[in-house]
């Protein structure tokens, strides 16, 4: 029997046909299958939000965890000091800064927690250990405090200084 | 517009954060103002906080996380210093103390050092010395204030026992109430008519209930009198939940007083048993009167019936009691007296046992005196004496206990001024720098640390120090006969602690060979 | 089709996003029916999503500024640092969201503003219908708005629960909280009012549309969520607006049927009535409540319909009882016994009835006079307890306190009745006396079987006897006899008997009675050993003849309850020598034993070869003491009385009543003829003997021997009461040494009770005398102690 597909497309026009098992790994599509009738489906769903490259690479993440077990919930961030990825998704997650950041905001948009998870994971590791001056420079950040702030911020975080 | 991490929406960033580590976030937040607001924001820091083992439920738990990591730092440096430096030990140790339970996290992290670490045994060693120290300095207080008259629950009364033994694995009162607060629940669910019931009704649901758990008394075919069973945190944490009478009739007590049945112990000789006295203007089967009701008998560790007055008035008669006396034996016990029969208890336990326990004996002796030394009519000098010992050899770390507690019942006595001079001691002896012995040569050629057989006498033991020729008496060494070894006393002998705790000497000749590490 | 949806908003702009939104979630509201389009799914979706995420990538404003144009959470926390109040805000992270939940929270308080004011248009069952109607289309719609608002779920929604905010949900439950608030409240006495006439029809007999009630059930189920941990639900909504009126109501109407039921029916109607009604009751939880009203609907019904009446149940009890109703009074029981301390009167009236029942049973038997067999009035307890032992069994459910009610009543009328007026020692006397009668030879009971169940049933009957001692006394008296005569019906049964008696009284009660039938087995052997052995001793032949064909048992003294006899015997010469030999026999085996022959036991057969009427001769079965008279008239065919006297050395007392049986059995004459046996008179052989039989059995018991047997047996009990008391009296004392006086009296009753109840003065009694015997002293304070 042929596996049952439905069709996204990106903002940028481009239809992608993709198994309904790798599709659900979004959970807004998850849920609007199960809302709507079979039917609804004939046409593409339009993924208002998210361009093809973008899209696709997300389309890569989730069949290759299509058969992972479903997320337990939304409930499960008050303890997770592990920033551990696995190899497979710390190879997935090689991209550029920009392309990184679509792919958590696409994750954030179709309701996908684990990828989510994974790319705020990348970004965090990227963090980790840096002062200011080199997170501003590994993000491209402005500074954009005046010095007398700058003073403040300085006296608010002598705390943590002397490590 | 090129995407960058500012652009990403609050809800994103947040997330990112709470992989890392708060000082990351600091750092996050000094970058730009764009992320000034979600690195201030107080869930981000509650789940900081979650790294302490326990903290508060308060309303700015950025500042908790910054007072704590202040002591945390303050302390390992201390820590630090303690195992870098011989001198000014006491000193240092009563400055973590005083930083009280938000220090244990610091001890905690050293005393699970990972082996690793050159210095891991020391680390471990003195991390288990602040531990319990510390839990000393919470238990300590409770029987002080029973002394003073104070109201002291009877559970912390006894509770404080099991704070001075590390292997309860209790560090504070709550977690015993926990485990009582669990009984209480999963009882309230068994009964949920329970309110309905009569006083002897309700006596006897809590004993049974009780009993069927298994929660009192001992299993049958264990000894009676090991040293575990004196100690109610072991008791309600072993899956056995084996307890003496004394024990049992406390873990009944405080479940029944929670039910609001006014139930106590009482000084039966021999056998503590729980007095359960009705409400005024009720007997105990809940039937109106105008006066006080006789109250019943219940003896937990045994059964789940109650004591017919009239075979405790039979034993008492066959024991030759006075009338007075009698009265006494079946009338509810101060808390300070069930302290102390406990610390009798636990006396008798440690001269039976020996040196195999469950429970580290040597801890168990110490919670025994310091409880009799606090709360008897009468301070046994012995056991002072045996206290200072202690102190001196097992537990620097509670000089200051001493001077604070003990020295302040004795002021006055004779004995005052042996305190003084003892707890003097002991600090001179602290703020001495140690002599440092350099390995001359190959004559000591054994390392502190290393474990061995001897070959004579057979023992395993560790080496934990040395000298290069015999230090010890020379009443000592006539009757080894030191000079008849090979090589007389001009040989490196060994400081050791043999397996049961014994503290020996030994040669070179004696150890070589059979080393085991 | 979906109608055609308008534009996507603009992100930032709330009024537009709203627009958008609120037209998408009142399609879906209210004409879900007509399916909602995949895209306007998705663009609902989209524009939440895109409201929430907006504003905020905004940089390079001031901090303050940053918070944009939406405003701010009234219950945002304050900043954690102090230090930051100047310019530089440390305010936290702000996340959207707030102003779409509000907004959905006014429609949809609008739309349940509609569905109300439609809702008073409709009352009783259509009322219930439109409820119905619009719950299930609201929670499918919030069922899909929850998911069209997820994003929100997701971020605003989680953050404001985790900051511990009351009064915020997840959209779902918020739906269910505005449910509760806008409309719930204002309709659910109507709704209610509708349903309990629902009910009420249906328990008039009515069919009514149950699955009706069935969702109401659940709506309202649905509506208790726990304000502490929104994702459990609790029943309180449910217990306080459903069940609550639904007790209340169920209350009233069994309160009014019940009554007027009682009214125009019997007791024994109105029983079934009520049983039906728990029934009906029980089964309304499984059709359409909640399992959770159960134990509450059970008690209301019960304390309407059975505590409410039960006084009058409980004066129907008795003449049940009288009427011996087994269906009915099983039925009260099964109603009262639900309700607390419902049965104790019953218990007290059965108890009285089964006594009286007791009572006039054995009173007939009484009116037969003193004829009666033992059997009679065994059978007349036993009939009584056995009838009202299968009632307790079949009506009560062997409940174990009618079971103790029936023994109470048993005891009393098996000890205290107008048979045993004189004493309670008579139904002893008389059980035993019927288990005599069993289990000698000749009894009724043909079938092992039948006699094993007789026996079971006399120890129903001992069970409830008091003076176990004196039954003890009968019994082994009886025993005795069987044994010595041989006329046991069986070992077996023997054996099962005591076997019994031992079960119920222990080992001691039953010491004796085996010993005895010990001895009797171990005679037979000792018979045997003693028939091998006596050829190697006998001389000749001539010796040989003077030896009799014997049997001999050996009874232990002590252990039997015989006595040697009361009259001296001259044993006659022909059986002299054999009981010689077998004395000899038996000192050569026990050297240091006594041996004691009880004449008065002992019996043979003679044969009257004189007599030539038949071509085989007579056969006397006779006592000893017979075969020594008869024997006499081989020297002569007439003997005077004094002849008789002087050759057998029996007293008058024993001779007399012998010759009486001889005479009257036509083996022997009198002269002067017609006269009584006295000195003087003269007996005669009478050759003309005749008899059916060629067995004559002349060994009978005479009449007055029986009557000063069972005096003594009463005599004897006495003097061993006292001697079970003092030894109980000195036992105790022995292992106490110091006691009250009232405690050691309490100590004997315990120990002696098991045997008969013990009276106080008799105990007090044997206290004086091991006094006086110097065993115990009085000590002041009524204190006692044991003199070692």
């Amino acid at each position: 029997m042929a596996e049952k597909t439905l069709i996204m497309e990106s903002n940028d026009g481009k239809k992608i046909e993709v198994p309904i098992d790798v599709a659900s790994r979004s959970i807004l599509i998850k849920n609007m299958i199960d809302d709507l009738p079979e039917g609804a489906f004939e046409e593409a769903i339009p993924i208002s939000n998210v361009s093809e490259n973008v899209l696709t690479k997300v389309i890569e993440w989730c069949t290759h965890h299509r058969s992972d077990p479903p997320s337990s919930g939304d409930d499960d961030d008050t303890r997770r000091k592990t920033t551990d990825i696995d190899e497979w998704d710390q190879k997935f997650m090689q991209v550029d800064q920009e392309m990184l950041f679509e792919i958590i905001l696409a994750a954030n948009y179709l309701d996908i927690k684990p990828l989510l998870d994974i790319g705020c994971k990348t970004v965090a590791n990227m963090i980790k250990g840096k002062s200011p001056e080199e997170i501003r420079k590994t993000f491209n950040i402005q500074n954009d405090f005046t010095p007398e702030e700058e003073d403040q911020i300085r006296r608010e975080n002598e705390w943590a200084e002397d490590r | 517009m090129v995407l960058s991490l500012g652009d990403l929406p609050e809800e994103i960033l947040y997330n990112i954060l709470l992989f890392c580590d708060a000082i990351d976030s600091v750092a996050v937040g000094s970058t730009a103002r764009r992320f000034r607001g979600v690195t201030n924001e107080p869930l981000l820091w509650r789940n900081y906080c979650q790294t302490f083992s326990h903290f508060p439920q308060v309303a700015d738990w950025k500042a908790l996380y910054i007072s704590r990591y202040l002591i945390d730092r303050a302390t390992s440096r201390l820590f630090d210093s303690i195992l870098a430096n011989q001198t000014g030990r006491i000193e240092k140790l009563r400055s973590i103390i005083n930083f009280g339970c938000d220090a244990k996290d610091t001890l905690l992290r050293n005393l699970s050092v990972d082996s690793s670490a050159e210095d891991y045994l020391a680390r471990r060693y003195y991390a288990k010395a602040l531990l319990t120290s510390l839990h000393r300095t919470i238990a300590i207080p409770e029987w002080v204030g029973l002394r003073n008259g104070d109201e002291i629950p009877l559970v912390n009364a006894l509770g404080a026992f099991d704070l001075f033994i590390p292997e309860s694995g209790f560090g504070n009162f709550d977690e015993i109430n926990d485990r009582l607060e669990q009984i209480l629940s999963r009882f309230r669910l068994q009964h949920p008519d329970f309110e309905t019931a009569s006083p002897r009704g309700k006596a006897g649901a809590i004993a049974a209930y009780l009993r069927a758990h298994n929660l009192t008394g001992i299993e049958p075919g264990r000894e009676y009198h090991c040293l575990e069973h004196n100690f109610l945190g072991v008791a309600l944490d072993d899956p056995g939940h084996n307890s003496l009478p004394l024990v049992s009739a406390v873990i009944y007590c405080h479940i029944a007083q929670m039910l609001g049945l006014n139930a106590r112990p009482c000084g039966f000789p021999f056998h503590v048993h729980v007095i359960v006295v009705p409400p005024w203007g009720f007997d105990i089967d809940g039937n109106n009167i105008d006066t006080q009701g006789e109250p019943i008998y219940m003896d937990p560790f045994r059964s789940d019936q109650e004591t017919p007055t009239s075979d405790m008035r039979t034993q008492l008669n066959f024991l030759g009691a006075s009338p007075i006396e009698q009265s006494a034996f079946m009338g509810e016990s101060r808390t300070s007296e069930i302290v102390l029969r406990c610390s009798k208890n636990i006396l008798n336990s440690v001269q039976r046992t020996g040196q195999s326990s469950a429970v580290d004996v040597g801890c168990a002796r110490y919670a025994a005196l310091w409880s009799s030394l606090l709360l008897s009519s009468q301070p046994d000098i012995q056991q002072l004496l045996w206290l200072l010992e202690l102190v001196a050899t097992d537990f620097p770390s509670d000089v200051h206990l001493v001077e604070r507690y003990i020295a302040a019942t004795f002021r006055g006595t004779p004995e005052f001024e042996h305190i003084l001079e003892s707890l003097h001691v002991i600090r001179a002896v602290d703020e001495i720098p140690k002599q440092v012995k350099r390995r001359s040569s190959e004559e000591v050629s054994f390392r502190v640390g290393q474990v061995f057989r001897h070959r004579r006498y057979n023992y395993t033991a560790i080496v934990t120090g040395w000298d290069a020729e015999c230090g010890a008496g020379e009443q000592w060494m006539r009757r080894m006969g030191i000079d008849h070894l090979q090589s007389g006393r001009q040989q490196s002998f060994y400081h050791v602690i043999v397996e049961d705790k014994s503290v020996r000497t030994a040669t070179n000749a004696s150890c070589g060979g059979r080393e085991i590490l | 089709m979906a109608p055609l949806m308008p534009q996507a908003p603009h992100k930032d702009d709330l009024n537009e996003t709203w627009m958008f939104l609120e037209n998408g979630i009142n399609n879906v509201m209210v004409k879900l029916e007509e399916g909602v389009d995949m895209k306007n799914y998705m663009a609902l979706y989209t524009a939440v999503h895109n409201f929430c995420t907006s504003h905020k990538a905004v940089s390079g404003h001031a901090l303050q500024s940053q918070r944009g144009g939406s405003s701010k959470s009234p219950s945002a926390p304050d900043a954690p640092h102090k230090t930051t109040q100047n310019q530089l805000t440390g305010n936290p992270a702000h996340l959207l969201g707030e102003e779409l939940y509000k907004k959905l929270g006014e429609y949809l308080s609008r739309h349940l503003e509609w569905v109300y004011n439609e809702s008073t248009g409709h009352t009783e069952e259509a009322l219930l219908s439109f409820y119905i109607r619009e719950w299930q289309r609201y929670t499918t719609a919030a069922k899909y708005i929850n998911h069209l608002f997820r994003y929100l779920n997701r971020h605003w929604v989680k953050r404001e629960i985790d900051e511990g905010k009351k009064n915020v949900y997840d959209v779902y439950t918020q739906h269910l909280v505005k449910w509760k608030e806008d409309f719930f409240l204002k309709v659910h006495e109507k709704v209610m009012g509708a349903v309990l006439k629902l009910v009420e029809k249906q328990r008039n007999g009515e069919t009514i549309e149950q699955s009706q009630i069935k969702s109401i059930v659940d709506s309202f189920v649905s509506l208790g969520l726990d304000e502490t941990d929104p994702t459990k639900s609790t029943l309180e909504i449910y217990r306080y607006y459903f069940q609550r009126p639904f007790l209340d109501a169920t209350r009233v109407y069994y309160e009014d049927e019940s009554r007027q039921f009682v009214a125009d029916n019997s007791v024994v109607e109105y029983m079934k009535k009520a049983e039906i009604r728990l029934e009906e009751e029980k089964a309304r939880v499984g059709l359409y409540l909640n399992n959770d009203i159960s134990k509450d609907l059970t008690n209301t019904c019960l304390d309407v319909l059975v505590t409410a009446h039960s006084e009058l149940l409980r004066d129907e009890f008795q003449p049940l009882l009288d009427n011996e109703r087994q269906d009915d009074l099983a039925r009260m029981y099964r109603l009262l016994s639900r309700i607390k301390e419902g049965l104790d009167p019953l218990r007290t009236k059965f108890e009285a009835h089964v006594r009286k029942a007791g009572l006039s049973a054995v009173e007939k038997v009484a009116a037969e006079g003193d004829s009666f067999e033992p059997k009679m009035y065994v059978d007349a307890l036993l009939s009584v307890h056995t009838r009202y032992h299968s009632l307790v069994k079949e009506a009560f459910n062997g409940e174990s306190e009618f079971v103790r009610s029936l023994d109470n009543a048993c005891r009393e009328f098996v000890n205290r009745n107008k048979i045993c007026k004189s004493g309670s020692t008579k139904t002893p006397e008389l059980l035993a006396k019927y288990t005599d009668s069993l289990l000698k030879k000749g009894s009724k009971a043909a079938e092992e079987s039948e006699l094993e169940e007789m026996l079971v049933q006399i120890m129903t009957a001992f069970k409830y006897i008091e003076d176990k001692d004196v039954f003890q006394k009968f019994y082994s008296k009886m025993l005795a006899k069987r044994l010595v005569h041989v006329s046991s019906v069986s070992d077996d049964a023997e054996t099962s008997m005591i076997s019994k008696l031992k079960e119920a009284c222990g080992f001691e009660y039953t010491n004796k009675l085996q010993r005895m039938f010990q001895d009797i087995q171990i005679s037979k052997d000792l018979n045997k050993n003693y028939e091998a052995w006596l050829p190697t001793t006998l001389l000749d032949e001539e010796e040989r003849k003077k030896i009799v064909d014997s049997h001999f048992q050996i009874l232990g003294t002590g252990f039997w309850p015989l006595s040697a006899p009361s009259t001296s015997f001259l044993a006659p010469p022909e059986i002299v020598k054999t009981s010689e030999k077998f004395e000899q026999f038996y000192y050569g085996k026990h050297s240091g034993r006594k041996l004691t022959w009880l004449w008065q036991l002992c019996k043979g057969e003679i044969k009257a070869n004189y007599i030539k009427s038949t071509k085989v001769p007579y056969t006397f079965q006779v006592s000893t003491y017979q075969m020594g008279i008869l024997l006499l008239f081989n020297e002569s065919d007439t003997l005077t009385y004094s002849d008789l006297q002087k050759a057998t050395s029996l007293s008058p007392e024993i001779l007399d009543p012998n010759l009486s049986i001889l005479l009257k059995a036509k083996v022997l004459t009198i002269s002067p003829e017609g006269t009584k046996p006295k000195p003087g008179s003269t007996f005669s052989l009478n050759y003309n003997f005749k008899n059916k039989k060629i067995k004559v059995n002349l060994n009978i018991q005479i009449k007055s021997e029986q009557k000063v047997e069972t005096d003594d047996t009463h005599k004897t009990i006495e003097e061993d009461r006292k001697l079970l008391l003092q030894s109980a009296i000195v036992r105790i004392m022995k292992s106490r040494k110091k006691m009250k006086h009232v405690q050691l009296v309490q100590e004997v009753i315990h120990q002696v009770k098991s045997r008969f109840p013990p009276q106080v003065p008799d105990i007090k009694k044997n206290i004086e005398a091991l006094m006086e015997k110097d065993y115990i002293e009085r000590l002041d304070g009524d204190e006692i102690a044991y003199i070692a």
